[in-house]
């Protein structure tokens, strides 16, 4: 009784080993046991119970290998998740053009919108400078239209080689009397 | 690793690894839902399995990591074993030592103790793992294991002598 007493006191320290450990639990589990040791049978007791709790059975078995098989089968066949993945992208692009028509349709666009001075000198340094741009654009344009000019002028000039062409044909018809 | 010896080598670890995962999560259904989402895990890294010499120490590891993370997710509020402890309250006291009453009593003050304290008092006095193996699968060395396991084991001794000696002192 005294080995065991001292195990008790070794278990409690946390130094007990496994074997010694298995003795104690052997020890309580079998009748007689003193009162002044009622509480570490119980205990013990207890921790075999433990032991043997097991709620899982074969059918928990049946349900990891039939996800594992399931597994298996969708990477074999992408194309589900892909057909998927190709419907909702078709979707949130609808969505996205829907919400688009809303947003920046003009009877949605309140104009409502206040200037302070700092933003309205600036809308009109922008105004100013995009009028200096259009004018030398206009500019530009009338020089451009010179090429034109010149376009057709080179249609009159080609004229000529037919003054030339005629010339000679004449010639040719009534001698060269002239 | 193929099917068959998924399920003969790591697959009969499914007990253990529950009764670990209920321990800690103190819910059945959390804990069934994370042993299969383990073995899932486990079974996508089959190819490694083979590396580990002690597969059920490695699987018991993943199980502490998930449900650990779990917790932490849950930001659950543990009750610790403090002032503000609640102790069970005994429905028919003179039954102390009928084994029903009695276990409740304990199950209630190990799933009342913190975190690592219940680990370990579940790997070693009921899976009966090694102090090593313990070691290994919290990472804190075996010094610390055996300070645990002794704080644990006081712990659950002193409440239960409260118990007991509050049942005679009454006769």
């Amino acid at each position: 009784m005294k080995e065991i007493k001292d195990l008790i006191e070794k278990y409690y320290e946390g130094g007990t080993s496994l074997e010694e450990e298995k003795k104690l639990s052997d020890f309580f589990r079998k009748g007689d046991i003193p009162e002044e040791l009622q509480l570490y049978k119980t205990q013990f007791n207890f921790y075999e119970s433990e032991k043997r709790y097991e709620p899982l059975s074969s059918d928990f078995d049946d349900k990891i290998l039939d996800k594992i098989t399931q597994k298996k089968i969708i990477i074999k066949e992408p194309q589900k998740p892909r057909f998927i993945l190709k419907i909702v992208s078709i979707a949130a692009s609808l969505i996205i053009l829907i919400s688009a028509y809303f947003i920046f349709y003009p009877e949605n666009i309140k104009d409502d919108y206040s200037l302070t001075t700092q933003e309205q000198y600036e809308l009109e340094q922008t105004l100013i400078a995009l009028n200096k741009v259009s004018h030398y654009i206009e500019k530009a344009d009338h020089e451009l239209k010179k090429i034109s000019i010149f376009k057709s002028s080179l249609q009159e000039l080609d004229k000529l080689t037919y003054y030339e062409k005629y010339k000679k044909y004449f010639i040719n018809i009534l001698g060269d009397e002239s | 690793m193929n099917i068959d010896e998924f399920r003969k080598e790591v697959l009969q670890v499914k007990n253990k690894l529950f009764r670990i995962a209920k321990r800690l999560l103190n819910d059945y259904e959390e804990a069934e839902d994370a042993v299969q989402d383990i073995f899932l895990k486990l079974w996508e890294n089959r190819s490694n399995l083979n590396k580990y010499q002690n597969i059920e120490a490695f699987a018991v590891t993943v199980t502490k990591n998930y449900c650990i993370d779990l917790l932490r997710k849950k930001k659950m509020k543990l009750v610790e074993m403090n002032e503000e402890y609640i102790e069970p309250v005994m429905e028919n006291p003179e039954k102390i030592f009928e084994s029903q009453e009695s276990f409740n009593i304990i199950r209630y003050l190990i799933d009342n103790l913190p975190e690592n304290q219940r680990l370990v008092i579940q790997l070693r006095d009921i899976e009966g793992f090694s102090t090593s193996e313990i070691a290994d699968i919290m990472n804190i060395s075996v010094g610390n294991v055996r300070v645990l396991l002794s704080r644990a084991r006081n712990s659950i001794r002193n409440i239960l002598t409260k118990k007991y000696r509050f049942y005679h002192e009454r006769n």
